[in-house]
């Protein structure tokens, strides 16, 4: 799972949740992936996603990278940052570990790089 | 004087026996003793073959000053409305046991009354749901051509296949309709079948879309005035869906009513009797609801009310004429799965081992308990496809070309999601864009992940994804595996909620209609070269060589296995989840119902494909799938020989089974194991009707070999 999936996810399906969002990651097990530097790629995805969730997730599995409190004002043009940002969000993946439902404190394990976010009947 | 003075009495007497009638009937109208506008004309009305003409005719006779005319489907009385009492009142005076209405012989009886019923129809001209009337489906040269295809001769009983019922005659054609069971036969066929005159109109009927297939049984009903039918549901497991009748000749109202007997159906909202006019040369299409928990019938009369919207009343009394009617119908192979207990032969058939209170759970067909619905699909489709995985991944390569080309058009920087994502086949082709997958399935997941592709593992029906989010979302062959309607609008629901505003959603489920026209759809087409272990959403290389050399062999295997299926179609149960019992499907024939079972079976994979199938990072890096195809086209199963006997063997054993153990996933190990996954295709339509439920603006909704699918624009 990559961080930028994180970003994505939430437990809200379980009955009662309302947020769900952001997951606190426990990662076991964190592997580094190449994935060519696209610019123009990270800056569109950048504004779709939740800037605290991404720092959160980045503290959780270690890599937070001097990343700053909040998205500054003309990123697009920093490519140092855009750089960090493409690192964090497609090159760090989390194999082993699981998500957890900041509401309920619900696990979802993810093995071998896939999370398991299925729900047993009772819980939704 | 005596005599005025007796007519007086008597119109005194009969009109207070009418007053107590309409006091019964229409409790909320005032009989008034001072003149109103009013008036209550007693013994003319509808049922005494008075009409808007002729009350018109004796009231204008008298005065002037007629405002309305109130006439009462079903009722001997009428209203008559004046622009002012005193009119009324000259009216009345004129009248009142001393006039009659053209063709009656008594005089007509009147009073004053508070007003007129507001809502003058008892009878609801409204058509039940599932019913459909095509007005001149047939031209009238047909029409007369059609009315002279039958010699009904001198002596009705000139034909074996046709006799005199006690209101009218009838002929049948392929099949017997047999009325005192409102079914046929199976095992004997008529040697008569449909004439091929009818060859046309059984064209246009399928070009249209009314029924999926041509039908094989014809009925020709030939009603007389003041002839009728009894009021009938066809029986379930002779005939499928569609049930359509065509009138020639003459009009005639058929009378619909609710018959499901479901306790929680409330029959005080849900109006149980409706009225509906079949103009001649129109086809009346029953389909649903209105063909299986709606009976209908003829009223045996020598008129009809049927609506006129240019009439003062809205109504209009139409004299019956002969009137022939053909039904036409497809008879049922296999049984029917409505499981409506109250309605369905097949249901109470196959359910008599089923404790009462199970059977309960599922009583009605739409509404399929969610728990129950939730376990057939957890046993038929995540069961079935975490074990047939492997096998599943190396049938599924080539993308649909429209899927491919909505997944390629979007812009640079989007976020795709796929869900229902299989093996990704649709993953990986944009690179521009961020791509996520997710499916139930964990074995088709880690297929995904091996393949380089963002997936994980949740449930359509909760996607685990934060709201408004995604520009674009693709959900190919997915929606037709969920049970119930509720279900099925569920997950779509989700899509919705996932996208963003201005978000663009491509669904594709399999239709029912496999063929289009004269068209069928790859899936059927393939039943000729007949990869039965492979699936309907894989286009075949078809120029390659090694599979022509191997048609030969497996069609030989085709006409074995088709003949032993259809014989043994009938016994053919697989136990599923909870009570119900679904038909079996066989693959690459046309559906003959939506909720079905429909086979898969697992051949061992090769070493090469295994191989194959764990390089699939490799292969995504070579960028096309090249070897699994070749190595695929290598492995041409089983001799014909042997896939027969394996067919035996595995049929055998279902049968053999108890019911409780049969969960589709073999027990045994013996070659090439059938799994059975749940499916529900689509009819026309059906799609789009879920959508139009969601905050969605339609884009585009088409037909693609074999699927419905629909394009559609989040709006808010």
């Amino acid at each position: 799972m990559k961080l930028i999936t994180h970003n994505m996810l939430t437990s809200k399906g379980i009955k009662n949740v309302k947020e769900g969002f952001p997951l606190k990651i426990q990662a076991d097990e964190v592997k580094n992936v190449d994935i060519d530097f696209d610019r123009e790629f990270i800056s569109r995805m950048i504004p779709k996603l939740d800037w605290n969730a991404l720092t959160f997730a980045a503290q959780c599995v270690g890599h937070q990278e001097d990343l700053p409190d909040t998205l500054p004002e003309g990123y697009e043009n920093d490519d140092d940052l855009l750089k960090k940002l493409h690192h964090i969000l497609l090159e760090v993946e989390v194999i082993n570990g699981c998500l957890e439902c900041p509401e309920t404190q619900r696990k979802f394990p993810i093995s071998n790089g896939i999370p398991n976010m299925l729900l047993n009947e009772d819980e939704v | 004087m005596e005599n005025t003075k007796r007519d007086i009495y008597k119109a005194q007497r009969k009109i207070k026996r009418c007053i107590s009638i309409l006091q019964s009937d229409m409790p909320d109208i005032h009989i008034s003793h001072i003149p109103t506008k009013h008036v209550f004309i007693a013994n003319a009305g509808l049922t005494t073959n008075a009409d808007e003409s002729s009350l018109v005719e004796l009231i204008t006779s008298i005065g002037c000053g007629l405002e309305a005319l109130t006439l009462i489907p079903g009722k001997q009385y009428s209203f008559a409305s004046f622009s002012s009492c005193d009119q009324a009142q000259t009216v009345l005076m004129a009248a009142h046991g001393q006039l009659d209405v053209r063709g009656s012989a008594s005089p007509v009886y009147m009073s004053y009354v508070d007003k007129v019923p507001t809502d003058p129809s008892p009878i609801q001209f409204k058509f039940p749901p599932g019913l459909m009337v095509v007005e001149d489906f047939i031209s009238a040269k047909e029409e007369i051509q059609l009315m002279h295809l039958i010699d009904w001769g001198d002596n009705p009983l000139d034909s074996a296949e046709g006799s005199v019922l006690k209101h009218r005659q009838v002929r049948h054609f392929g099949y017997e309709f047999k009325y005192s069971s409102n079914s046929v036969d199976k095992e004997h066929p008529l040697a008569q079948r449909i004439p091929p005159v009818m060859t046309p109109i059984i064209q246009r009927i399928v070009e249209q879309g009314y029924m999926p297939v041509g039908p094989d049984q014809l009925t020709v009903n030939r009603y007389l005035p003041g002839q009728g039918i009894p009021s009938h549901v066809d029986t379930h497991s002779s005939f499928m869906d569609e049930i359509l009748s065509l009138s020639v000749g003459g009009g005639v109202n058929m009378d619909f009513r609710y018959v499901s007997g479901n306790s929680n159906e409330g029959t005080k909202d849900k109006p149980s009797h409706y009225v509906v006019y079949l103009p001649p040369r129109s086809l009346c299409v029953m389909t649903g609801p209105a063909r299986y928990e709606w009976s209908h019938g003829i009223c045996p009369r020598m008129t009809d009310v049927v609506p006129n919207k240019n009439s003062t009343t809205g109504l209009q009394l139409l004299p019956r004429e002969e009137r022939v009617s053909f039904t036409f119908r497809k008879v049922r192979q296999g049984e029917c799965w409505c499981q409506n207990a109250s309605v369905c032969d097949s249901y109470n058939k196959n359910s008599k081992s089923v404790p009462q209170d199970e059977k309960n759970k599922c009583a009605s067909p739409t509404m399929l308990d969610d728990r129950i619905a939730a376990k057939l699909e957890r046993e038929h489709v995540l069961q079935v496809y975490d074990q047939i995985a492997s096998h599943f991944s190396v049938t599924r390569h080539k993308p649909w070309p429209q899927v491919l080309e909505f997944v390629c058009s979007l812009p640079r920087g989007s976020m795709l999601l796929d869900v229902g994502c299989g093996n990704g086949k649709y993953m990986g082709h944009n690179r521009q864009v961020f791509q996520v997958g997710c499916d139930t399935s964990s074995e088709l997941m880690k297929i995904c992940y091996a393949r380089g592709f963002e997936v994980l593992t949740s449930n359509c029906l909760q996607l685990p994804y934060r709201d408004s989010l995604f520009d674009a979302a693709v959900c190919i062959a997915v929606i037709h595996h969920l049970a119930t309607e509720e279900r099925r609008l569920g997950a779509i629901a989700e899509i919705v909620r996932v996208l963003s505003i201005g978000g663009h959603g491509l669904i594709y489920v399999w239709a029912m209609e496999q063929q289009r026209g004269k068209k069928k759809s790859t899936y059927l087409k393939q039943n000729k070269v007949n990869r039965h272990d492979t699936q309907y959403e894989e286009l075949l290389l078809n120029d390659d060589e090694k599979l022509r050399i191997n048609e030969q062999n497996m069609r030989r295997k085709v006409v074995c296995e088709g003949q032993y299926n259809e014989r043994n179609h009938d016994s053919i149960k697989v136990g599923t989840s909870g009570a119900s019992s679904l038909p079996l499907h066989i693959n690459r024939t046309e559906f003959m119902q939506q909720d079905m079972l429909v086979p898969w079976k697992l051949r061992p994979l090769k070493k090469k494909e295994l191989n194959c199938d764990r390089r699939g990072q490799y292969e995504k890096e070579f960028g096309t799938s090249h070897r699994c195809r070749d190595n695929r086209l290598h492995t041409n199963g089983p001799s014909a020989d042997t896939l027969q006997t394996t067919m035996l063997d595995n049929t055998v054993k279902e049968n053999g089974q108890n019911k409780s153990n049969r969960k589709g996933l073999p027990t045994e190990t013996g070659p090439d194991p059938v799994f059975h996954r749940f499916y529900h295709v689509f009819k026309q339509g059906e799609l789009e009707a879920l959508c139009t439920r969601l905050n969605v603006n339609i884009v585009k909704s088409y037909y693609d070999e074999g699927n419905w699918c629909i394009i559609f624009e989040k709006i808010s």
